[in-house]
C-alpha cells in the first residue's frame, strides 16, 4: 500500500492552488484597474488627434499654397531655403510644416494622470531652419489619377509625462492622403505655361496658332483673290482671334477646363470676322476691342454651345491646290506642230514611210594554196619579177550574210570568188638566167545581201516592210543592187574589202497626211493637259512640293496609253510618233517648270529663313491639318470626381489695353496684355524680297515689273478720287507696254496669213489704259481678237490661231518695252495708300456709323483691295501656276491672372490656384516672412502663315502699306510683380 | 477501501474549491464592466477616420472631427442669429452621425470666450436618458496660428476678430469668387447675411468686389463686439488674454444605461 501511495498528490490540493491563484489574480486585476497607470492611453489618445490636425494643416497649407504659389523664390530668409528648381514643392512642404507645428502644440490629452503632448522639432527663423524643414516633409502625387497629395512628416514625437516627469515616448513619421489636387494645379498650370512658349517642333500654343490662323487666312485670301474688298488679309485681330482661341484650346487640353468668358470672348470675335469685318484698319483696332468685349457680353454667361463662327473651325473646303499641266501643253503642242526649220510632223510623215536599204556582204576564206618555188639556189640574183591576177566568180549556195535585227534581207546569193596570182621572176648566174613560177590561189565565201528597214523613231516600233511599203522596199532593194554594180561585182569587191553599203532611201507615197498628225496631236495634247496633281496648297507654297516633277511621274506611268498605237503600219508609226514627240517636249517643259520652281522655292526659304527655321515649316503643314477642339479628361481621386474650373483676366487677351476694372483685376489702370506681330513677306510683288526672285530669272530685269503689276496698280491709282503720284506716268508706260504686246499680236496674226488691215482692227480696244493691259494679261484680250479676227475659221485653225496668240503674248510680256519701271509703279502704289488713308480720315470724320461703313468699304474696296500683292510662284510667263503669299506671325503675352479652382475645399471655399504676380508669405513667429512670387503666366507663340491662291489676278496680300504690322504692345512689356497687393495667406483654419 | 473513500473526498473537496475559485474570478470582474465604459476609442474614430463631404463649393474630405470643427465655425450665431447659411453643417451631421454607435454623442462647441454673445455648436448623436452612466473624453481642435500676444482689451477682440473673418471669408478667395460669374451671387449672399447680422453695411464694398473693404467692416463690427463682453467677463487684459480660445471643443459621451 505504502508502495501504491507514493508520488501521489491529492486533487483537493490542486484545488486549493486554483483557488489561490484566482485570488491572486482579482486582486492583480483590481490594482491595474485603480492603482498607477501606463502612459500608453494617453499616448494613444495624443495619436489619434494628431491625425487631425495633421490633416487640418495640410489642407489648409495646400489651399494656401495654391493661394500663393511660388514660382520664383525671394531673395529673402524664407525664399532663399527653397530650391529654385521645385520652389513651389519646398514652399508648400514648408508651409505644411509650420502649420503642423503649431497644431501639434496645441495637443494636450489627459488620461488618468498621465499627460501626453506632441511636437515636431521647432524651426530656427533662419535659411537652415527652414531648409530643415523642408526636408523633414515629403509631398507627392499620388492615386490613380495623380490627383491627390500625400504627405509624410518626419519626427513627429508623442510625449506622456506624469507629474512633470516623463513616462513614454514614441516618435513616428505618419505618411498619409490628402484630397487635395494642389499639386496637380500647379503641374498642369506649369505645363500649360511650357506649352504656350512652345516652338512648332513641339505641340503647344504655336501648333494651335497656326491651325486657327490658317483657315482665317485661307478664307480671306480666297476672297481677296476673288475680288472682294480686303486690303489686310492677316491682321492684329486675326492673330488676336486665333491666338485667343488656341489659348482656350490649350487651357482645355492642359488645365482640364477653359475660361468660358473667353469662349465668350472667342464667340464674339469670330463672329466680327465672320461677318462685317471684310475691311482691314476700319475704324481703329479700340473699336475692335470694344465691339468684342461688348459683343461677349451680348452673348451672356452661356458660352453658346456651337461657335458661330463657323469660319475656323472648318478648314476651308480645299486646302490642297489642284496643278494642271495646262499651258505646257500648249507649249509642247506648238513645239511640234511648228513649220520651220525643225518640222517635227512632217519630218515624222516621211520617216515613217521612208524604206532605208543596203547591201551588206559576208566573207569567209575557204582555202590558200601556194604552187613553185622561189630563188633557184646559191648565187642567184633576182633579174626581174611580172605578176598577173585572176579571178573567177562562181555561184554557190547557202544562207544570206547574218543582219542587225532591225535590218531584214530581201535578196541574197552566195559565191565563191577564186584569185589567182602567177608570178613570174627571172633570176641571173654570171651570164646564166633562169625563169621561175609561183603560183598563190585564194578561195573565199561570199554571201551578199540587200538589206532594208525602216528608219528608227524614237519609242517607235520598227515597221513592216511589207503592204503599203512593199513597192518601195522592192524600189531601194533594187537601186542598191544598181548602185554597188550588181552581185557579180559585190562579189569580187567584197574580197578586197571595198564592197559598197550603197545606202539607199525610198519614200513611199504617204499613206497618211499632217492633218492627221495634227489630230493625233492635238488628241494627245486634250489627254494630257487635265492631266493634274493635286498638292497641299501650302506644301508648294514653301517649296516643299516640285509640281513639275510630280506631273513628270504621273505622265510617264500613263505614256503607254497615251501613245495608244503600237501597229507596225507606217500610219500606225506616224501617228505614235507624233505623240511620242509631244511627249517629250511636254517632258521636257515640265522639267524647266521644275527648275523655275525650284528657284522660287529658294526665294521663299531664304525670306522665310529671316523669321523661322525653314525645317519647322514641316511641323506647320503638319499642325495646319489638325484643328481640334480638345476635350478634357475626368480625373477622380479618394473624394470622387474632380472639376477644374478656370478664370483668367482677362478672358479674352484684346491687342488694346483695356481698363483692369473691366476685367476685374485689382488696381488702377490699363492692362495690355497681348502683343501681336505680323509680317508679310511679300507684301507686293514690287517690294523687296519679290525683287530677289525677279533677279534670278535673267531676261527680266530687275528695275522693271510685269505689265499685270504696273496695270494692276495703275488700276488702283485711278479708282482714287484723289490725285495720285506719278499716275500719268505709269499710265503712260502701261499704255506703251500694252501696245508693244498688241503689236507681237498683230505680227503673229500677220504670219498666221490674215490681212494687216484686219489685225490691227482685231486687237483695238475702247477700254481704259489700265483695263486694256490687264485685259492682254490675263487672257480675256486673246478670246476677244480671236472672236473678231477667226470667227469663220475651222475649229483647228482657230485652236491654232489662239495658242499662237497665248505665245506672242508670253513672249511680248517678257520684252523689256512691255514691262514698265520698277519706280513708277511704286511711287504710285505708295501714294495710293496715303490717299486711300487720307480718304478714310476725312470719312469717318464727317459721316457715323451705318453710313460710314459703306463708305470705308469704297475706300478700301476699291484701292486698296486691287493693289496686286504675292508672290507668284515660278513667276515666268506661262509656268505661273500659283500666287502665294507668307506671313510670319509672333504673338505673345500674359494672363493678368490665371485662377484654377477645384471641387475640393475646407467647407468656406474652394481651392484655388492662383497666379497673378502676388508675393507668397508665410507667418512664423509672428512676423511675415516673403517666400517669393507667384508670376504671371506668360504665353509665346510664332509661326508661318502660306496662303496660296490661283494665278492671275491680283494675287494675294496685305495692300495696305503695312508690311510689319504690330499691336499697340509690341514688343511686349510684362508688368513687374505686385508688389502693391501682396497676396495674404490664408490663417489657418479649423 | 480506504483509499476509495479518500479518492472520493478528495475529488470532492478539489470541486468544491474550485468552485470558490471562479466565484471569486466572477466577482472580481462584474463590477469592473461599469467602469470600463470608454468614450477613448470612439474619440479616436472620430479624429483618424476620414470621409468626404459634399458643400456647395466642392468636397470637404478630411477627418470626422475635422468636419465637426469646421461645421462649428459655420454654425455659429451672435445673439442667436445665425452668420451663414448652407448645406455642410447639416451633411456632417449626417456623415458623423453614421459613423457613431447608437450610445454615443459628440457635441462640438466653439466661444471665442466664455459667456461671448458669439457662439457655435453642433451636436450629433442620441443624447443619453437621466439615469445612464457616461464616459466622455474630450479634444480640441485649433482654429487659427500665429496669434500674437496682445495687450490691451481692444488689440485682443481685434485679433480675435481678424482671424474669425480671415478663416471664415478668405479674401483673396472670396474676391475670386466675386468676379466669377459662376460663384459671384453665391458668395455675395454669404457676405449679405453675415452683414445683416453683425449690422455693416456691406453692398458698396460688395459692388467693387472690394473683399479688403468687406473683411475691415467684418471684422470691425465683431472686434467692437467682442472689446466691450471682454471688458465686461474679464477683470484685467491679462486674463482676457488667458481666456481666450480659438480652439474647437469636441466632447464626445459614450453612455450606459
Amino acid at each position: 500500500m505504502i508502495d501504491d501511495d507514493r508520488g501521489r498528490v491529492p486533487f483537493a490540493i490542486l484545488g486549493v492552488i486554483l483557488l489561490a491563484s484566482s485570488v491572486g489574480l482579482v486582486a492583480t486585476v483590481d490594482d491595474r484597474a485603480v492603482g498607477t497607470s501606463s502612459p500608453d492611453a494617453a499616448i494613444e489618445g495624443a495619436t489619434a488627434e494628431s491625425a487631425t490636425a495633421l490633416r487640418a494643416s495640410v489642407t489648409n497649407a495646400a489651399i494656401d499654397a495654391a493661394n500663393a504659389p511660388v514660382t520664383t523664390p525671394a531673395n529673402t530668409t524664407a525664399g532663399s531655403a527653397l530650391s529654385p528648381k521645385r520652389p513651389f514643392r519646398d514652399a508648400l512642404e514648408l508651409r505644411v510644416y509650420l502649420h503642423a507645428v503649431e497644431r501639434l502644440d496645441r495637443i494636450d490629452v489627459r488620461r488618468d494622470g498621465v499627460t501626453a503632448t506632441v511636437s515636431l522639432p521647432p524651426i530656427e527663423p533662419t535659411t537652415d531652419g527652414y531648409r530643415e524643414a523642408i526636408d523633414r516633409v515629403h509631398v507627392e502625387r499620388v492615386g490613380d489619377d495623380r490627383a491627390a497629395l500625400q504627405v509624410t512628416i518626419e519626427n513627429v514625437t508623442v510625449t506622456a509625462t506624469r507629474n512633470d516627469r516623463r513616462v513614454g515616448q514614441i516618435e513616428r513619421d505618419p505618411t498619409f492622403v490628402v484630397a487635395s489636387p494642389v499639386l496637380l494645379l500647379h503641374d498642369r498650370t506649369s505645363e500649360f505655361e511650357s506649352r504656350a512658349n512652345a516652338d512648332l517642333s513641339s505641340s503647344g500654343l504655336s501648333r494651335r496658332l497656326t491651325t486657327r490662323l490658317y483657315p482665317i487666312a485661307w478664307s480671306r485670301g480666297i476672297a481677296q483673290y476673288g475680288g472682294a474688298p480686303i486690303a489686310n488679309v492677316v491682321g492684329t485681330r486675326h492673330v488676336e482671334l486665333a491666338t485667343n482661341d488656341a489659348l482656350l484650346a490649350e487651357q482645355r487640353a492642359v488645365l482640364g477646363a477653359s475660361d468660358p468668358g473667353g469662349d465668350r470672348g472667342v464667340a464674339a470675335a469670330g463672329r466680327r470676322v465672320a461677318t462685317t469685318d471684310l475691311l482691314a484698319g476700319v475704324g481703329g483696332d479700340e473699336d475692335w476691342t470694344d465691339l468684342v468685349l461688348s459683343t461677349a457680353d451680348e452673348i451672356g454667361p452661356d458660352p453658346p454651345d456651337r461657335s458661330p463662327v463657323g469660319t475656323w473651325r472648318d478648314p476651308p473646303s480645299s486646302q490642297d491646290i489642284s496643278i494642271e499641266v495646262g499651258s505646257s501643253a500648249d507649249r509642247a503642242f506648238v513645239k511640234v506642230i511648228e513649220e520651220d526649220d525643225t518640222d517635227e510632223i512632217g519630218r515624222l510623215l516621211e520617216r515613217s514611210h521612208t524604206v532605208e536599204t543596203k547591201v551588206v556582204t559576208e566573207t569567209s576564206r575557204l582555202f590558200r594554196r601556194t604552187e613553185g618555188g622561189g630563188s633557184p639556189g646559191y648565187g642567184w640574183r633576182r633579174d626581174g619579177s611580172s605578176t598577173s591576177t585572176k579571178t573567177d566568180v562562181s555561184s554557190s549556195f547557202g544562207r544570206p550574210p547574218r543582219v542587225d535585227g532591225a535590218w531584214t534581207v530581201r535578196d541574197f546569193r552566195v559565191y565563191t570568188v577564186t584569185k589567182t596570182r602567177t608570178t613570174k621572176r627571172t633570176w641571173r648566174k654570171e651570164n646564166r638566167t633562169r625563169t621561175t613560177e609561183r603560183t598563190v590561189v585564194r578561195r573565199h565565201l561570199v554571201r551578199i545581201g540587200v538589206v532594208a528597214r525602216t528608219p528608227p523613231i524614237t519609242d517607235v516600233p520598227s515597221g513592216t516592210l511589207d503592204g503599203p511599203l512593199s513597192d518601195a522596199t522592192e524600189c531601194a532593194t533594187a537601186r542598191s543592187l544598181d548602185a554597188a554594180g550588181g552581185w557579180r561585182t559585190i562579189a569580187r569587191d567584197a574580197i578586197t574589202g571595198s564592197a559598197a553599203m550603197s545606202k539607199r532611201r525610198v519614200v513611199a507615197d504617204p499613206r497618211s497626211d499632217r492633218k492627221t498628225g495634227i489630230r493625233e496631236l492635238r488628241d494627245v495634247r486634250e489627254h494630257t493637259e487635265d492631266v493634274s496633281t493635286e498638292v497641299p496648297a501650302a506644301a508648294i507654297g514653301v517649296g516643299r512640293v516640285d509640281p513639275g516633277a510630280t506631273l513628270r511621274s504621273k505622265l510617264s506611268t500613263r505614256r503607254e496609253s497615251l501613245l495608244r498605237y503600237d501597229g507596225r503600219t507606217p500610219q500606225d508609226r506616224f501617228r505614235r510618233g507624233v505623240r511620242v514627240a509631244y511627249l517629250d517636249a511636254l517632258e521636257g517643259d515640265l522639267e524647266e517648270r521644275s527648275e523655275a520652281h525650284g528657284r522660287t522655292t529658294s526665294v521663299v526659304d531664304s525670306a522665310v529663313k529671316s523669321y523661322l527655321d525653314p525645317a519647322r515649316l514641316d511641323g506647320v503643314l503638319a499642325a495646319h491639318r489638325r484643328a481640334s477642339r480638345p476635350e478634357p479628361t475626368s480625373v477622380a481621386d479618394p473624394a470622387g470626381n474632380l472639376t477644374i474650373n478656370v478664370k483668367s483676366a482677362p478672358p479674352y487677351l484684346p491687342t488694346e489695353p483695356v481698363d483692369r476694372e473691366r476685367i476685374d483685376v485689382r488696381g488702377q489702370g490699363d492692362v495690355l496684355a497681348l502683343a501681336t506681330r505680323n509680317v508679310n513677306v511679300f507684301s507686293s510683288p514690287h517690294e523687296q524680297v519679290a525683287e530677289s526672285i525677279i533677279d534670278r530669272i535673267p531676261w527680266l530685269g530687275a528695275d522693271r515689273v510685269s505689265l499685270a503689276t504696273a496695270a494692276a496698280t495703275l488700276r488702283a491709282a485711278e479708282r482714287s478720287n484723289s490725285s495720285v503720284d506719278g499716275r500719268s506716268r505709269l499710265r503712260n508706260e502701261v499704255r506703251n507696254g500694252d501696245a508693244h504686246v498688241r503689236g507681237a499680236i498683230v505680227d503673229t496674226l500677220i504670219a498666221e496669213g490674215f490681212r494687216r488691215s484686219s489685225a490691227e482692227q482685231a486687237v483695238q480696244s475702247e477700254s481704259k489704259t489700265a483695263h486694256r493691259a490687264l485685259a492682254v494679261t490675263n487672257g480675256t484680250a486673246t478670246e476677244r481678237i480671236l472672236d473678231r479676227v477667226a470667227a469663220d475659221s475651222n475649229a483647228d485653225k482657230r485652236d491654232r490661231v489662239r495658242i499662237q496668240i497665248e505665245l506672242a503674248i508670253e513672249n511680248a510680256l517678257t520684252d523689256v518695252e512691255a514691262r514698265p519701271s520698277r519706280s513708277s509703279t511704286s511711287r504710285t502704289a505708295d501714294s495710293v495708300r496715303e490717299t486711300a488713308r487720307n480718304e478714310l480720315e476725312s470719312v469717318l470724320a464727317d459721316e457715323l456709323e451705318d453710313g460710314s461703313k459703306e463708305a470705308r468699304k469704297g475706300v478700301f474696296g476699291a484701292q486698296l483691295g486691287s493693289l496686286p500683292a504675292g508672290l507668284p510662284v515660278t513667276p515666268v510667263p506661262g509656268y505661273w501656276f500659283a500666287t502665294a503669299n507668307v506671313w510670319y506671325v509672333e504673338t505673345a503675352g500674359y494672363y493678368e491672372r490665371l485662377a484654377l479652382r477645384a471641387n475640393r475645399g475646407d467647407g468656406v471655399g474652394s481651392i484655388t490656384y492662383v497666379r497673378d504676380g502676388g508675393q507668397a508669405r508665410i507667418s512664423h513667429e509672428g512676423d511675415r516672412r516673403r517666400l517669393g512670387t507667384a508670376e504671371r503666366v506668360t504665353f509665346r507663340a510664332s509661326t508661318v502663315i502660306v496662303v496660296v491662291v490661283p494665278p492671275g489676278g491680283t494675287g494675294v496680300g496685305d495692300t495696305n502699306g503695312v508690311v510689319d504690322e504690330r499691336s499697340p504692345g509690341w514688343p511686349l512689356e510684362i508688368p513687374a510683380d505686385d508688389e502693391a497687393h501682396p497676396s495674404r495667406s490664408m490663417p489657418n483654419g479649423s | 477501501m480506504d483509499r476509495g473513500v479518500s479518492t472520493v473526498l478528495d475529488v470532492a473537496i478539489c470541486l468544491l474549491l474550485i468552485g470558490v475559485a471562479v466565484v471569486t474570478l466572477l466577482g472580481a470582474s462584474a463590477p469592473g464592466q461599469q467602469h470600463q465604459i470608454d468614450a477613448d476609442p470612439d474619440a479616436a474614430t472620430l479624429a483618424t477616420s476620414t470621409a468626404p463631404v459634399s458643400t456647395d463649393s466642392g468636397v470637404v474630405h478630411t477627418s470626422l472631427a475635422h468636419h465637426l470643427a469646421i461645421a462649428t465655425l459655420l454654425e455659429v450665431t451672435v445673439e442667436d442669429s445665425a452668420l451663414f447659411a448652407g448645406s455642410y453643417p447639416d451633411a456632417v451631421r449626417e456623415t458623423v452621425s453614421s459613423n457613431l454607435d447608437d450610445d454615443v454623442i459628440v457635441e462640438a462647441r466653439w466661444q471665442p470666450y466664455p459667456n461671448s454673445t458669439m457662439r457655435g455648436r453642433i451636436e450629433v448623436g442620441t443624447p443619453p436618458p437621466s439615469e445612464a452612466t457616461i464616459a466622455a473624453t474630450r479634444m480640441s481642435v485649433p482654429i487659427g496660428i500665429g496669434a500674437t500676444p496682445h495687450t490691451s482689451y481692444d488689440s485682443i477682440a481685434e485679433s480675435l476678430a481678424g482671424i474669425f473673418v480671415d478663416r471664415v471669408f478668405p479674401r483673396k478667395r472670396t474676391r475670386l469668387e466675386l468676379v466669377d460669374g459662376r460663384t459671384a451671387s453665391a458668395t455675395a449672399e454669404r457676405y449679405r447675411l453675415a452683414g445683416e447680422t453683425l449690422a455693416v453695411d456691406v453692398e458698396q464694398p460688395l459692388s467693387m468686389a472690394d473683399t479688403d473693404e468687406l473683411d475691415r467692416r467684418l471684422s470691425g463690427a465683431l472686434s467692437d463686439r467682442f472689446e466691450t463682453e471682454l471688458r465686461e467677463e474679464f477683470s484685467s487684459s491679462r486674463s482676457a488674454r488667458e481666456g481666450t480660445n480659438t480652439d474647437v471643443t469636441i466632447v464626445v459621451r459614450r453612455w450606459q444605461r
